[in-house]
């Protein structure tokens, strides 16, 4: 029998084991910490693929124990699934929700999230249709919504935290040594600059890219998101981060 | 015409109040997305540059004026010090977020102006 076959019967077993006993045993417990354990690197696989979005990995991969807890604890044997079928769904979702849910630096109800989701989403798509970037209004009535429950919404996304600001979008590598060279030809320009080239050199590679594009190539907020596959408010968070720390750099 | 009238501590604090009040403004002028996002990162820079650094202590007072052109924002702020020089990186970024910005000094107080154009996104 092939390794993961053996692996595979290995769970069944231990799962079926775990159904027999009585929950608050001693064994009980142990043969769950023991598939718990089985399982980490099933976890540790999963959380790695939304590691890039800001989050400590080790806290993604603490929620998707929460999860494969969870799976382990209402896994059903006799249904014929195999475990880590069944698992997997529930580990992500697990992290899905610390996203959904502990990503807002204030909390807001849930209801506003979902209008946000649906005010950026109607946004992009205008954008595509409109050639620019649509009015409050446009999106009022795509969405049929009042003008004020947009602007609720706006406000709302605005509260969702800075947490993934620093992480990139994706891993392949832009073409940043150009936008950067052009940044420090920009920067000629300004007379200040000898107090900005040391707290530019401190922003990230995309920080300055997204810099260079907006105030030096003259790029609107919704052109860099399309070029760097980002969302609007992505690129608007990375942009009043990377002036707010270039103000008070240069005040101090 | 219609004028919103706000005035704040000159203290960074508030800033996020102000940053609301322009977003929902500009909302009632048309202005589009990508200004309204411009515009929030505008009113930052302008609501830094008229408190001055620490220490100042004072209101910041504002006008919004939501025309059928666009939206004004004025800010008259504490900072007893020179307007920001046009060369200034924080000017740069002042003129890359609206269409128009412009400042002015008088009696230790400087007030900065802003213009957005509807219709006017790149």
């Amino acid at each position: 029998m092939p390794d993961a076959a053996l692996e595979r019967a290995h769970d069944r077993e231990m799962l079926e084991q775990l159904a027999a006993l009585e929950a608050g045993t001693s064994e009980h417990s142990s043969l769950r910490d023991a598939l718990i354990e089985r399982h980490l690197p099933l976890v540790h696989f999963l959380a790695r693929k939304f590691a890039d979005r800001g989050e400590p990995l080790d806290d993604l991969v603490q929620v998707g124990t929460i999860g494969l807890i969870k799976a382990i604890d209402r896994f059903d044997a006799t249904r014929g699934f195999e475990f880590s079928t069944y698992a997997s769904p529930t580990i992500v979702g697990e992290i899905k929700r610390h996203f959904r849910d502990k990503t807002w630096a204030v909390r807001v109800p849930r209801r506003l999230q979902e209008l946000g989701a649906a005010v950026e989403k109607t946004r992009s798509e205008l954008t595509h249709k409109l050639g620019q970037a649509p009015t409050p209004a446009q999106i009022a009535s795509a969405l049929n919504l009042t003008l004020d429950e947009v602007i609720e919404a706006m406000e709302s996304q605005a509260a969702y935290s800075t947490v993934s600001l620093d992480a990139s979008v994706n891993e392949e590598a832009q073409s940043l040594g150009d936008s950067i060279g052009e940044l420090d030809a920009a920067l000629e320009s300004i007379e200040d600059r000898e107090s900005l080239k040391p707290l530019i050199a401190l922003l990230d590679d995309r920080a300055k890219q997204i810099l260079a594009m907006r105030f030096f190539d003259n790029m609107s907020q919704s052109a860099i998101a399309s070029e760097l596959g980002m969302s609007q408010m992505h690129v608007s968070r990375i942009l009043s981060k990377t002036l707010t720390m270039l103000r008070e750099g240069m005040s101090n | 015409m219609t004028t919103i009238q706000l005035t704040v501590p000159a203290d960074a604090a508030f800033v996020g109040l102000v940053r609301s009040t322009a977003a929902h403004t500009a909302a009632h002028a048309h202005l589009d997305m990508d200004q309204i996002d411009d515009l929030r990162l505008a009113v930052d820079e302008a609501f830094a540059l008229v408190i001055g650094t620490s220490g100042v202590t004072g209101d910041v007072s504002m006008t919004f004026s939501i025309t059928t052109q666009g939206l004004g924002i004025s800010l008259t702020g504490p900072r007893g010090v020179e307007a920001p020089e046009q060369g200034a990186f924080a000017w740069v970024i002042l003129s890359a977020l609206v269409g128009d910005a412009a400042s002015e000094v008088a009696d230790g107080q400087v007030t900065i102006t802003l213009h957005s154009k509807a219709g006017a996104s790149a």
